[in-house]
């Protein structure tokens, strides 16, 4: 879990370095034209070092985090965005420096939005801070005259563009602290009820296994028994039909056993149809239980090259999503095609009622579930509930054939 | 004679596999418990072991050592209702068994990979 937040984390803040690295862009190209067009030269070695500094190295560089962890390297990281948006403002002086003032903010709401309470506080003082000192400094004159205009502000001028940012940059620090509280509260709920729901799966997983396995253990006896029954009394009809019934209950049992589990499988050429088949076999009890009704076109004649069980329980974790959706009384289409260059599924739900129904399809972009090799079903299966819930529709994916690229590895 | 011992705490599958392993003419020991394949390891010489995994769970490791530290040419074969390719992963010493077998499997199936151990 850990994990997994400081994966949000760290691409959070891959964001956020993209976004420092666009702005710091468009600033030089604004004080290059200043520069050439306008006759103005804010352009010099320091600034141009800030600005690489902040468009380069101000980023989350795998080097940086290594050393000081994501929690620590988000306070660096603001620092250095105050230190240069205080050196602007030092550097240019006059009305440029009111404008760039305007960084302040935008670093204190990003705190906010990426970190927390305590990154908002540090980034709302440290702003605080360090813009008093440069506006004092620059006043009282013990900060040497660095700015471009050698402009004077008047009394008057300076403490109202003091105490005016001030004030904005508390009420922001006081916006962006409570904003943080609250995506935070939302975040801990989200992984609460992704918790509670994930606890219930396994409970339910652990004492399905347990009475799956008891199954097995009975149905050999069952079996044993229907042998020695046909040694006593020849083969009777009544008996072969008995075999059959134990046959068909040990298949399913086997099939639940056999679900999520990591095994050794290998990749097989097998028909789609047929592990749809088998799916709808794994979850038909569920299905009846709900009263949804099952509509399946299943044409595609050519076979693909795929772990089955993984592709399986694919299937049966798309139809549970969709029957969970549907609720009571409904229906699911599944269509399995064979298209010119790949494979069609198509797994849709119908909604029975008034202005309920919605037959909307999206594409599944991920080109083909072949990927497990790399991604790991897990991911790719929480990838697509993520896309069903959001779009509340129908799934199509596309499998790529044997003779393409994307196949061969 | 060659003497095979059934341990499973499932009484009807006990005596079944006792059944059938009678009639391909071995002789046959069951056992319900830890304590009580202990007790007829040490007491007699085993030629195979057919262990339950699920009455054992985590202390079948330490009964293979045993089974094979008291004779070393004894055959193994665990026995399940999960699935095998799992279990396999989970046992660490695979190498002394001869191998795991699923209860979901025909009875045929089963007795012949004992047949075959034991010819």
């Amino acid at each position: 879990m850990e994990n997994t937040l400081n994966r949000e984390l760290i691409k959070k803040y891959l964001w956020a370095g993209k976004i420092r690295f666009i702005s710091a862009v468009i600033f030089f190209t604004f004080l290059f034209l200043l520069k050439f067009l306008g006759g103005y030269s804010y352009l010099n070695p320091y600034l141009i070092s800030l600005l690489l500094v902040e468009a380069f190295l101000n980023q989350p560089y795998k080097v940086f985090l290594k050393r000081v962890g994501v929690f620590r390297f988000q306070f660096y990281q603001i620092l250095i965005d105050l230190i240069v948006i205080s050196w602007f403002i030092y550097y240019l002086g006059g009305l440029e420096a009111k404008v760039v003032s305007l960084g302040y903010y935008a670093v204190i709401l990003w705190a906010g939005f990426l970190s927390g309470v305590e990154a908002v506080i540090f980034a709302t003082l440290s702003s605080a801070l360090l813009f008093s000192f440069i506006v004092l400094g620059s006043f009282f004159r013990f900060l040497p005259s660095l700015d471009f205009f050698k402009s004077e502000l008047s009394w008057g001028d300076t403490f109202s563009f003091l105490f005016g940012n001030l004030a904005f940059i508390f009420a922001f620090g006081y916006f962006s602290a409570k904003s943080a509280s609250l995506i935070k509260e939302l975040e801990r709920q989200r992984v609460k009820n992704f918790l509670n729901y994930n606890n219930k799966l396994l409970v339910i997983g652990h004492l399905l296994s347990g009475f799956v396995h008891e199954t097995i253990n009975h149905l050999l006896s069952i079996r044993g028994y229907i042998r020695l029954l046909y040694e006593k009394y020849g083969h009777l009809e009544e008996l072969r039909k008995i075999e059959e019934q134990e046959a068909k209950i040990r298949r399913f049992s086997s099939g639940i056993l056999g679900l999520s589990q990591d095994s050794k499988e290998e990749f097989l050429a097998v028909s789609p149809s047929l592990v749809i088949e088998e799916a709808l076999e794994l979850v038909f009890p569920l299905l009846r239980m709900y009263n949804i009704k099952i509509e399946k076109r299943l044409e595609a004649k050519k076979e693909i090259f795929i772990k089955p069980r993984a592709l399986k329980e694919v299937f049966v974790s798309i139809i549970l999503e969709l029957t969970e959706e549907i609720g009571k009384k409904g229906l699911i289409r599944i269509v399995v095609k064979d298209q010119r260059d790949y494979l069609e599924i198509i797994f849709e739900k119908v909604k029975k009622g008034v202005s309920l129904k919605r037959e909307e399809k999206f594409s599944w972009r991920r080109e083909d579930l072949f990927s497990f090799k790399k991604e790991g079903i897990l991911q790719v299966l929480s990838q697509l509930q993520a896309e069903l819930r959001e779009k509340e529709s129908s799934l199509i994916i596309r499998l790529k054939r044997r003779s393409e690229e994307s196949f061969s590895s | 004679m060659k003497k095979v011992l059934v341990a499973d705490d499932e009484l009807q599958v006990r005596e079944l596999l006792r059944v059938f392993l009678e009639k391909e003419g071995f002789l046959v020991k069951v056992a319900s418990s830890v304590e009580e394949v202990k007790e007829l390891l040490e007491k007699e010489k085993i030629d195979l072991l057919l262990l339950d995994y699920n009455l054992f769970g985590k202390k079948i490791e330490e009964l293979i050592s045993k089974a094979k530290f008291l004779n070393k040419d004894s055959k193994i074969f665990i026995l399940s209702g999960f699935n095998p390719e799992i279990l396999e992963k989970s046992l660490a010493s695979k190498e002394l068994i001869e191998g795991l077998l699923s209860k979901a499997e025909d009875i045929d199936k089963i007795l012949e990979r004992i047949i075959q151990a034991l010819s």
